[in-house]
């Protein structure tokens, strides 16, 4: 299969239908323990239709932090 | 200088005293054998038949075998007389501790100008074995899967043959139960391969099984040896330091090839390095640098020989070019929870530090409090980790920190035996931060091998 860029889409998409701790763009599925066989088999039907997109550009933000007063930076 | 008399031109009947004279002039003109007591004051009497001379004359030596080790400033006296300082030839230096050993044998030479005329002894000191003098120095080789190259820095998959490969020279020390010498173990000089070692596949080298090699003398020739280790963590035969260098600390059985072994004894092994025959086929090691695929390098890093002398700085690096993941779980795991994500490698010792540093990157997924963290872990037994080794949790991941991430170098000194490096992330239990988004996150180790 062609590797999914958007695994936070995919990761939601297969949760619903499945207790999962991740998910690979490769589709591979790590599977909370109590998943049953059923929802297994939902999350590999899932993954096989998921439709790839763009995954979200998240934009890093800094935070308006007060820096501290400067000082050495190794202790006295 | 002439005799006191001379009994060829008497022209009349002499005194038999004169006889005795001319004894004991022979006698203080050669050194005397006596008898010793005492370690640091040692009283010397002229054995049986040996004239006890009643005066010191110049130069004149008394022989003994000494009965203890000296363990302080040693004085000595002949017959009675008045002890003396002793000293070694310069006159000056006085003979101490250690410098007379029991059963050994010395002459004291008498010498009135020592000690600022006081008077004192000359210490001859016996000769020694020719291998009990010669000096000895550093293994000159090193151990290598390739027979003529010291350092190989490509793959060899599933090596069966270990070799000592000269290196800075073709000696090395031995103890051969009397001495250490120098053997050379490759010869002529222009031979660029050394005794080896061969597995052959045999059972005598289980898989999984860790073992430390030495050179020691097999009819009179060095060959190279190796001793199984209890497991991956544990010597079952320790290393003891004779003359300077390790040697195996007791008696012990050696493998000397596929299904042959021989009794080492006590110290007549010098210890090289350490190897590991990872699990699968017996009989066989394997030396893989580098290496990439989804999960980490297949097959995984695996250097599995280690030098203890002449040991140099290899780069070991794992790349994982799998997709991008998710991970939501507050239980550590490996990278993508692979045993490729891992470096796996050999210590002789635990002297010399190594280096661990990732390339990676991780996504948090925008919500204030999520947050994901990478790290290392470190076992000895190659079974996949669920935490971090105590203070390798290198970078919080979160909405205060959303996307800068410095490598961050973990530099720690190896256990001995085999060492297992995992790549380690953990999420916050809720959110499906992303990992590996560029397929390219990469473990790096710099190690001495």
């Amino acid at each position: 299969m062609a590797m999914i860029k958007n695994v936070q889409k995919l990761h939601e998409t297969v949760a619903k239908v499945a207790p999962i701790d991740g998910v690979s763009g490769d589709g591979e599925i790590w599977f909370q323990k109590q998943a049953t066989d059923k929802q297994k088999k939902a999350a590999v039907k899932a993954v096989e239709a998921f439709v790839d997109s763009e995954p979200d550009v998240r934009v890093p933000v800094i935070e308006n932090v007060p820096l501290p007063a400067p000082k050495s930076i190794f202790e006295a | 200088m002439t005799w006191p008399f001379n009994f060829g031109t008497a022209t009349s009947p002499v005194a038999a005293s004169h006889l005795d004279d001319m004894f004991n002039q022979c006698a203080a003109m050669d050194s005397l054998p006596c008898t010793a007591t005492g370690t640091n004051a040692i009283s010397l009497s002229p054995q049986a038949n040996v004239p006890a001379l009643t005066a010191y004359t110049e130069l004149c030596g008394y022989r003994f075998r000494a009965v203890g080790t000296s363990s302080g400033l040693v004085t000595a006296q002949y017959n009675g007389l008045g002890y003396l300082n002793v000293y070694h030839s310069d006159g000056v230096t006085a003979v101490g501790t250690g410098d007379i050993v029991i059963g050994q044998q010395y002459c004291l030479r008498f010498s009135q100008a020592l000690n600022s005329g006081v008077g004192g002894f000359f210490l001859e000191a016996p000769s020694m074995p020719a291998g009990g003098v010669t000096p000895w120095g550093t293994p000159g080789g090193r151990l290598s899967f390739y027979s003529t190259v010291p350092i190989y820095l490509s793959t060899i998959t599933s090596p069966q043959v270990i070799y000592y490969v000269p290196y800075v020279h073709q000696w090395c020390p031995i103890y051969n139960g009397s001495n250490v010498q120098m053997y050379q173990f490759s010869s002529p000089i222009s031979n660029q391969s050394g005794p080896y070692l061969s597995m052959g596949g045999a059972a005598n080298f289980p898989a999984a099984s860790m073992f430390d090699l030495f050179i020691t003398l097999i009819s009179g020739v060095p060959s190279l040896v190796a001793i199984q280790w209890t497991n991956t963590s544990t010597r079952a035969t320790t290393l003891a330091t004779l003359g300077g260098f390790l040697t195996n600390a007791g008696t012990a059985t050696a493998q000397t090839g596929a299904n042959t072994s021989m009794s080492l004894p006590q110290n007549q092994g010098t210890f090289l390095g350490s190897f590991y025959c990872p699990g699968g086929t017996p009989g066989a090691s394997a030396w893989i640098l580098t290496g990439s695929g989804s999960g980490g390098a297949s097959p995984p890093v695996q250097a599995y020989l280690s030098n203890y002398y002449n040991a140099v700085q290899v780069s070991l690096h794992s790349t994982d070019t799998g997709a991008g993941y998710t991970y939501t779980s507050a239980t550590p795991r490996a990278w993508r929870g692979s045993g490729n994500n891992a470096l796996y490698f050999v210590q002789a010792s635990s002297e010399l530090a190594y280096s661990l540093t990732p390339y990676t990157q991780t996504n948090y997924v925008g919500v204030t409090g999520t947050y994901a963290s990478i790290g290392y872990a470190l076992n000895q037994t190659g079974s996949l980790p669920s935490a971090f080794n105590a203070n390798t949790l290198l970078t919080n991941m979160s909405n205060s920190f959303p996307a800068i991430q410095l490598p961050a170098t973990w530099v720690n000194n190896p256990p001995a035996g085999l060492v297992c490096l995992f790549g380690m992330e953990v999420s916050d239990g809720a959110s499906a931060n992303t990992f590996n988004p560029s397929s390219n996150q990469t473990l790096l180790g710099n190690v001495w091998l």
